[in-house]
């Protein structure tokens, strides 16, 4: 096994991007990736596409071939993952572990997805496909259905208000300001969260990520191969990734995702690091509930407290543990296949001290959970500032 | 068949087989006659809901489906403004996760008046009339 580094990242803006296609986005980012990368179309041995669903958003299956189509690299193997809103931290994950295990020396891993195509109520429905369809969906569960009834759990068990959760939204917002590329430019306040209407109750729709537009791509390169290219690297230190059951309703608690906790640990253990050594942190903040139990169950705190932390700026950009400095899934959108692969491209230009405006001082070693339905799969990173 | 293999046998196996296979099936029958059922490990006796495969608790798969209790409580509730399509005309509406008799959990529509809903209240299972299958489960109190 080879160590693996990261030298390159590209991503569009996210928002609702008109009439242009998947592929489109995705030839963006992967264009900015390589040129960051200063990698030349011959060498890309292959690409990685994470995306939802191509099929219900633009009437597009077999999308991975797009991708080396549109890039002019024709023949270059391309496939596909999908792991609902996992998919783009699993295009990461393969793409790494292909040139880790040498079959690969340089992957292009990409995530995309074309939302705003769809009235609201047609994407609630191709989201909520990512949950138990029989035992679930057909009952009318939502995912701000699924996630509201994990809220109320942790409401119930530990005593976080709707003031905590809405205190999530008001720091991703607020740390979206600084990034060009967030969907949202708007501060808003504790009160905007809480009395804004319910979605799915007590979730209000400040409390959900919105539907947004958008794609982002990485460049992974052997470690040992990477002064062979102009991009400062980010050392991938490792990954984890887990499975849970289908149906939320399967699993004992219901106030945190146990398969976070398996993959945040695998990744420590392989990476020989502690809670206490991450300097920043991308987590999966599709509802702002899921960023206080992701917080927990990776270690950063004890379980019922990540709520209150949040409302006392320890995760604030400038607090202790800097969490979702990039706006988060929250604030700078939720393109589901994209997100994942964001989630890298922000911790690496944090860890290469190219994030602009939003650049936390003294980073050297930043980790990502990106989380798939609800939490049926859930995929960690973390990697160090190189050489 | 072979020549001299106990009968009984192949005809477990191949019971066993259809049952790994038709769990869900299995689920769906019961329900349209208003009743739900589960998963009895023949191994270590632990009823599973909905049906499994294969038992959690030991991996075995010599199970058989068996009728559980319908009654059980509360355990988490939202209520749903923005639904899917299929579900817009009866926004808001209530799901809910109840824990059963025996320990397992289902997802269900729940028919009580939000601001009745408490945790672990008594509930019981009944059944949609005008739909087929799994999306039948409606809870109501039984306090």
């Amino acid at each position: 096994m080879r160590d693996v580094a990261i030298i390159g990242t590209g991503m569009t803006k996210f928002g609702n991007l008109g009439r242009v296609t998947s592929r489109e986005l995705v030839t963006s980012a992967a264009l900015e990736a390589m040129n960051d990368a200063g990698v030349e179309r011959g060498d890309i041995d292959a690409v990685y596409l994470g995306e939802l669903s191509g099929d219900i958003f633009e009437h597009q299956m077999h999308a991975a071939p797009g991708i080396p189509d549109y890039l002019g690299l024709e023949n270059t193997p391309s496939t596909r993952v999908e792991a609902a809103c996992a998919s783009g931290g699993l295009s990461v994950m393969h793409s790494i572990m292909a040139v880790a295990g040498g079959f690969y020396d340089v992957v292009l891993a990409t995530g995309a997805e074309k939302m705003t195509n769809l009235p609201t109520a047609h994407v609630t429905e191709a989201l909520s496909m990512c949950a138990d369809d029989i035992y679930e969906v057909s009952l009318g569960v939502t995912f701000p259905g699924a996630f509201a009834m994990m809220a109320r759990a942790h409401e119930m068990e530990y005593g976080t208000t709707p003031e905590m959760r809405a205190a999530v939204a008001v720091k991703n917002h607020k740390n979206a300001m600084d990034n060009p590329n967030a969907q949202f430019h708007k501060e808003i306040t504790i009160e905007k969260v809480v009395n804004s209407i319910m979605v799915a109750d007590p979730l209000t729709l400040y409390d959900c990520s919105p539907i947004t537009d958008g794609a982002a791509a990485v460049v992974v390169v052997p470690w040992e191969d990477r002064h062979k290219y102009e991009g400062p690297a980010v050392k991938v230190r490792s990954f984890a990734q887990a499975s849970d059951t289908m149906s939320l309703h399967d699993r004992p608690v219901l106030t945190g995702f146990k398969t976070t906790q398996i993959a945040a640990r695998n990744a420590f253990e392989r990476a020989q690091l502690q809670p206490k050594d991450i300097d920043i942190v991308e987590v999966h903040d599709c509802f702002t509930i899921a960023e206080i139990m992701a917080i927990e169950d990776m270690g950063f705190f004890k379980k019922g407290e990540g709520g209150k932390v949040t409302l006392d700026g320890v995760t604030a950009r400038d607090g202790q543990i800097p969490v979702n400095v990039s706006g988060g899934l929250k604030a700078k959108g939720h393109p589901i296949g994209a997100s994942g692969v964001a989630q890298v491209v922000e911790i690496t230009n944090q860890l290469r001290d190219r994030a602009g405006p939003r650049q936390v001082p003294d980073v050297n070693i930043g980790m990502t959970q990106n989380l798939g339905g609800s939490g049926s799969t859930i995929v960690c990173h973390i990697l160090e500032r190189g050489d | 068949m072979e020549v001299g293999q106990p009968l009984s046998v192949i005809f477990w196996r191949e019971v066993t087989k259809i049952q790994i296979e038709h769990v869900v099936e299995a689920y769906e029958k019961a329900i349209n006659e208003d009743k739900i059922v589960g998963t009895k490990c023949l191994e270590c006796k632990h009823v599973a809901v909905p049906p499994r495969p294969i038992c959690r608790k030991c991996g075995s798969s010599d199970i058989e489906i068996v009728e559980v209790d319908p009654n059980g409580e509360l355990i988490t509730w939202t209520v749903i403004f923005v639904g899917p399509p299929t579900y817009e005309d009866r926004a808001p509406y209530i799901v809910g996760i109840v824990e059963l008799e025996n320990g397992e959990r289902l997802t269900g529509l729940v028919d009580i008046p939000a601001n009745e809903l408490k945790y672990k209240m008594k509930v019981s299972a009944t059944f949609d009339p005008e739909v087929k299958n799994a999306a039948r489960l409606i809870w109501k109190s039984s306090e």
